[in-house]
């Protein structure tokens, strides 16, 4: 039986992986990536701050 | 790059870059201008052009100690005074000039640099005469010949780069390669293989008979193992290809292959991209933004996946070792070498074949002319080969330990579940997923000769190759359940159940076939299309279906 949870945790990791890394498009991951971390999306970040309005 | 007035898409992003025209790129705070000491007139034009941009300026004079040993003497100081910029010397291959260079830059913090984009214009053809006419008459005060210049590479020169001589020294090389390849890593191989056996009986001892058991011992050990024991291969081939760019020999390579890759209709630039391309096709791919015309890019971009890249090896290798005979030809020609050398012919043949198709029949045009950099010959650097060999170590190791763990667990799974019913007579392997998904695909494949366990393996194939080759580990494992001599290696079980057509016709089929994702997306973002990524996928699945048709119909004929 504790053969059988393992396996199927282990297998269920594996498939979160794949379908992470290989079958999520790069895109897309990337704007996950930004959801997660709760940085600005693209349209908030000027901010008016840059380098060469310093 | 070599003026500000770019030719192909890399020289105009470095350009834009420079000039702060890059869309979501900064204006660079300082540019540091990285010439060839050995070379230095060509780059001198460059560094008079960049000085009219008005960003604050670096001259990193590199390859310094090559300079100094071919007997140039460079006056650093006299080199700053006529330009009138910061003149650093390097090694970047070494430590060499780096703190400096970096000392100089961090004196640079306190200029000012132009703000935003700059407003330079191309010089017109009287302004590039007068910066041709200044670049020799500053060389003339920083530059001058002492001693004799190394006469090695000239000397060598007139034997490799002789237009028969050369080609055949060149044939010879790549040929001794794979011969090493499959003579020296025998024992390694070995080594790994026993290694990879003694885990399976180690796990069986341990852990009691179950679904975890089955999975380290069939999905991991065997699917896993089946790849990785051909790391010593790989490494092999690799120290070879390092060896040679080391000593300087692969730009010569390149100039003897221009003639027949002009015969094909492809750019002398499309060299380095193709030879890229032996190791992985997604670097290849990248490496043809170096092409200016953009049908020429395309050419190189569409046939570069049919170069034999490293994830090729596992699969040509594991069929080689199954189904050639390990015996020498007149006493001194590995066999199985000679197969491999012949798989490799067959990949750079078709990829010549197909660029001729593409730019003598649907894009004829003018071959634009090629101009090469020919570097001295060098002893290769220790240090430089074993970080390059341990790079691609590295490589292989983590695609082993991330995409192919992954997928080999997944495929046990799909291949063990459901298990088979009660009574059943056949492998339990008949009633999973795996096996009524390959035989439901076996009759599109039975033509070519494949059965139902390639057709498994086929499928996660396509995201990497050799992952194909860690299914079939993976699929022959739980098909042979508990018979040890049968799991004891793959290559055996192979020889025992394929026939030679079919494994002639496999290795048709991975001399074209598209099995690679990441190549494809890679092709997409490369030329902003998805007409070219799909165009590569059919084309090629094309030329495998009816390239493994064919040799196994062919192989039939001939009563192999």
């Amino acid at each position: 039986m504790w053969q059988n949870l393992a396996s199927y945790l282990i297998v269920a990791a594996a498939a979160v992986w794949v379908a992470w890394s290989v079958l999520l498009p790069r895109a897309w991951r990337e704007r996950v990536r930004t959801r997660l971390s709760g940085a600005p999306r693209d349209g908030d970040t000027d901010c008016g701050c840059g380098r060469d309005n310093a | 790059m070599r003026q500000d007035r770019a030719r192909s898409p890399d020289e105009a992003i470095t350009r834009d870059v420079v000039l702060g025209r890059q869309a979501g790129e900064p204006a660079p705070d300082a540019v540091v201008c990285v010439a060839d000491a050995t070379n230095l007139r060509q780059v001198l034009r460059l560094v008079l052009e960049l000085k009219r941009v008005g960003r604050p300026l670096i001259l990193a004079v590199n390859m310094f100690d090559i300079a100094r040993h071919r007997g140039l003497e460079i006056d650093l100081d006299a080199l700053a005074n006529a330009l009138a910029i910061p003149v650093v010397p390097s090694v970047a291959v070494r430590k060499g000039g780096t703190l400096e260079l970096m000392r100089k830059l961090d004196g640079l913090a306190d200029v000012t640099s132009a703000p935003g984009s700059s407003d330079w214009t191309e010089p017109s053809t009287a302004e590039i005469r007068d910066a041709h006419r200044e670049a020799d008459r500053i060389l003339q005060l920083a530059v001058r010949r002492s001693g004799r210049p190394a006469v090695w590479t000239a000397r060598l020169d007139r034997v490799l780069l002789h237009p028969v001589a050369g080609v055949v020294i060149l044939l010879a090389v790549l040929f001794l390669m794979f011969q090493a390849v499959f003579s020296w890593a025998t024992p390694a191989m070995e080594l790994i293989k026993d290694g990879f056996a003694w885990l399976g009986a180690l796990v069986a001892t341990t852990l009691p008979a179950g679904m975890l058991r089955s999975l380290i011992a069939d999905g991991v050990i065997a699917g896993v193992g089946s790849v990785l024991v051909f790391l010593p291969q790989i490494l092999i081939l690799f120290t070879f290809i390092i060896l040679l760019e080391d000593f300087g020999y692969m730009a010569r390579a390149a100039f003897l292959m221009d003639r027949v890759m002009g015969g094909a209709g492809l750019h002398g630039r499309a060299f380095i991209p193709l030879l890229s391309s032996f190791a992985c096709a997604i670097p290849g791919v990248m490496a043809t933004r170096v092409i200016e015309n953009r049908r020429d890019r395309l050419a190189t971009i569409l046939v570069a996946p049919l170069m034999t890249c490293s994830a090729r090896i596992p699969v040509y290798t594991l069929i080689i070792s199954a189904f050639v005979p390990q015996r020498t030809l007149a006493g001194v020609i590995d066999f199985q070498g000679l197969v491999m050398f012949g798989l490799y012919a067959a990949g750079i043949l078709s990829a010549l074949g197909v660029a001729l198709v593409l730019k003598r029949v649907f894009w004829r045009g003018e071959v634009e002319p090629f101009l090469l950099e020919l570097p001295n010959y060098k002893l290769p650097d220790p240090k430089n080969v074993v970080m390059g060999v341990v790079q691609r170590a590295n490589i292989f190791l983590r695609r082993a330990g991330t995409i192919i763990l992954a997928m080999m667990i997944l495929i046990w799974f799909l291949s063990s579940v459901p298990g088979a019913p009660e009574g059943a007579t056949e492998p339990a392997i008949n009633y999973s997923i795996a096996g009524t998904v390959g035989h439901a695909i076996a009759p599109v494949l039975e033509p070519v000769g494949f059965n139902w366990q390639i057709a498994i393996a086929l499928i996660p194939g396509l995201a990497a190759r050799e992952v194909a080759v860690a299914a079939l580990g993976t699929v022959y494992a739980i098909s042979a359940g508990g018979d040890e001599a049968m799991r004891s290696t793959l290559a055996g079980t192979l020889a025992a159940q394929w026939s030679l057509p079919t494994a002639l016709a496999l290795l048709a089929w991975y001399i074209f076939a598209p099995q690679c994702a990441a190549t494809l997306g890679v092709v997409r973002r490369e030329t902003n299309s998805w007409r070219w990524p799909i165009f590569l996928f059919a084309y090629m699945i094309t030329l495998a279906y009816l390239g493994a048709f064919m040799t196994f119909h062919g192989a039939h004929a001939l009563g192999l």
